[in-house]
């Protein structure tokens, strides 16, 4: 391994996952149209929980993290089941709730970037498997439920965020800073791109093509 | 592993990456009602291209190739923003794109079953594993976009046109002709069948299913006044 892995407390880890489910599930609970039963929510809850760092594990190729403790599942169901029940009370917290998913993806982010990095993978597909596991678990959410991914269209910078901060992280390792400060980095960035980006509603340019190319003038005749 | 990989230089493989990558893109674009930002486009783009790959490396529990170099991802993501701005002019090349695809298509059909073959893996998984390379990419687009898979619809051959290159390759292969002259069939086969079918609307029958099953009573002892069953 290149780079000492970026090893977080399993109380943090599963902090992040907490929360991730509980979003997720307030996220479903939202719909009026399309109703989960109690297994439902908790499906939901762990895909956003930690589907992400499956993703990661399965695309790393080595043992899923998640699976090989109890806790994950039961963090994410009942972190999910909670969402559920206090929806009233978690939606008038919603900036709390949105803060605290902007860090979750960063976190989620970072813990990916570096797995990734320690495992010899370079720096671009690095951020890419460091963006999936930040991500991978809304994309996974919409799927299932059947939803166009939020992700994809045009919206805050949710995605944006997690690439700005696993890129910056890839960047400062390229240049020698200590890996734990790096990954810091990256959570705060990510975690500021998110939060600015909801308050002063920011997003990208939807898609555009070129509408009129540039005109080639004619060889040989005068204009 | 028994057999050399047939190994393609980096450029080719970048090139099948990005014009896979392109194609994803326009196709992702040309959904007005959509939406989609450029993140979205990149991400439907990059899918498309490296789908394929990281699909079969994953179903042959390896390190997935697509991760090992930088320049997979840079050249899918350039190759999607490209598609994407210069659209209006990419679809005036229609048929270029056309052909270029079945091309692409032929080539990762023929990566992904000597791949597979190098790995040990038996004729008819091989075949199956070229055609998942060749086309997981365009499956992965599509469930991202929730468009209908266009794979599965009745259409001109696509993956059709692979599985004859593929199922080729593993003829040739298990009748012991080397490697390369057997990838390069593929290719070749898969490119002639789908331009074909293209050309000539050639495609699989609809699914059907059986009218008239023969019923117990028909086969007592024929009487004069039986019908023949259908």
């Amino acid at each position: 391994m290149s780079a000492a892995l970026f090893v977080i407390p399993l109380w943090a880890d599963l902090l992040a996952v907490g929360i991730g489910a509980l979003q997720g599930a307030m996220f479903a609970a939202q719909f009026k149209d399309r109703r989960l039963d109690l297994l439902g929510v908790a499906i939901i809850g762990i895909s956003t929980g930690f589907g992400g760092g499956l993703l990661r594990d399965i695309l790393l190729s080595v043992d899923l993290a998640p699976l090989r403790s109890n806790w994950y599942v039961i963090v994410a169901t009942g972190a999910a089941l909670l969402g559920m029940l206090l929806e009233r009370i978690f939606s008038r917290l919603n900036p709390l709730i949105t803060a605290l998913d902007a860090l979750t993806i960063g976190l989620f982010g970072a813990i990916g970037t570096t797995k990734a990095l320690a495992l010899g993978v370079p720096p671009a597909p690095a951020v890419f498997v460091g963006v999936l596991a930040a991500v991978g678990g809304s994309i996974l959410r919409d799927l299932l439920l059947n939803l166009p991914i939020a992700l994809m269209h045009v919206g805050s910078l949710y995605a944006v965020a997690a690439v700005g901060g696993a890129g910056t992280l890839v960047v400062l390792v390229q240049f020698g800073v200590d890996i734990s400060i790096a990954a810091v980095v990256g959570v705060a960035l990510t975690f500021g791109i998110r939060v600015l980006a909801v308050f002063f509603k920011w997003s990208l340019p939807e898609q555009r093509r070129i509408e009129r190319l540039p005109r080639i003038p004619r060889l040989g005749r005068a204009r | 592993m028994d057999e050399a990989i047939f190994e393609i230089p980096l450029w080719s493989e970048l090139l099948a990456v990005g014009v896979g990558a392109l194609m994803g893109a326009l196709f992702a674009s040309r959904f007005k009602d959509h939406h989609l930002d450029l993140l979205g486009i990149a991400i439907i783009g990059v899918c498309t291209g490296l789908g394929g790959g990281v699909l079969r490396d994953l179903v042959l529990s390896v390190p997935v190739a697509t991760f090992q170099s930088n320049w997979y991802l840079i050249v899918a993501v350039a190759a999607s923003l490209l598609g994407m701005l210069l659209e209006r002019v990419f679809s005036k090349l229609n048929t270029l794109f056309t052909v270029v695809d079945a091309l692409n298509l032929g080539l990762f059909a023929a990566i992904g079953a000597t791949k597979g073959i190098a790995f040990g893996v038996p004729a008819v998984p091989a075949a199956l594993l070229g055609l998942l390379t060749a086309v997981g990419g365009s499956i992965l687009r599509d469930v991202l976009m929730l468009t209908p898979v266009e794979l599965l619809k009745v259409g001109p051959f696509y993956a059709t046109a692979a599985i004859f290159g593929t199922t080729t390759l593993v003829t040739m292969t298990t009748l012991g002709l080397p490697i390369l002259p057997a990838a390069i069939t593929c290719v070749v086969v898969t490119f002639i069948a789908r331009m074909v079918g293209f050309t000539f609307g050639l495609r699989l029958p609809e699914q059907r299913r059986l009218e008239r099953l023969p019923h117990p009573s028909r086969l007592r002892p024929a009487k004069d006044s039986d019908t023949p069953p259908v």
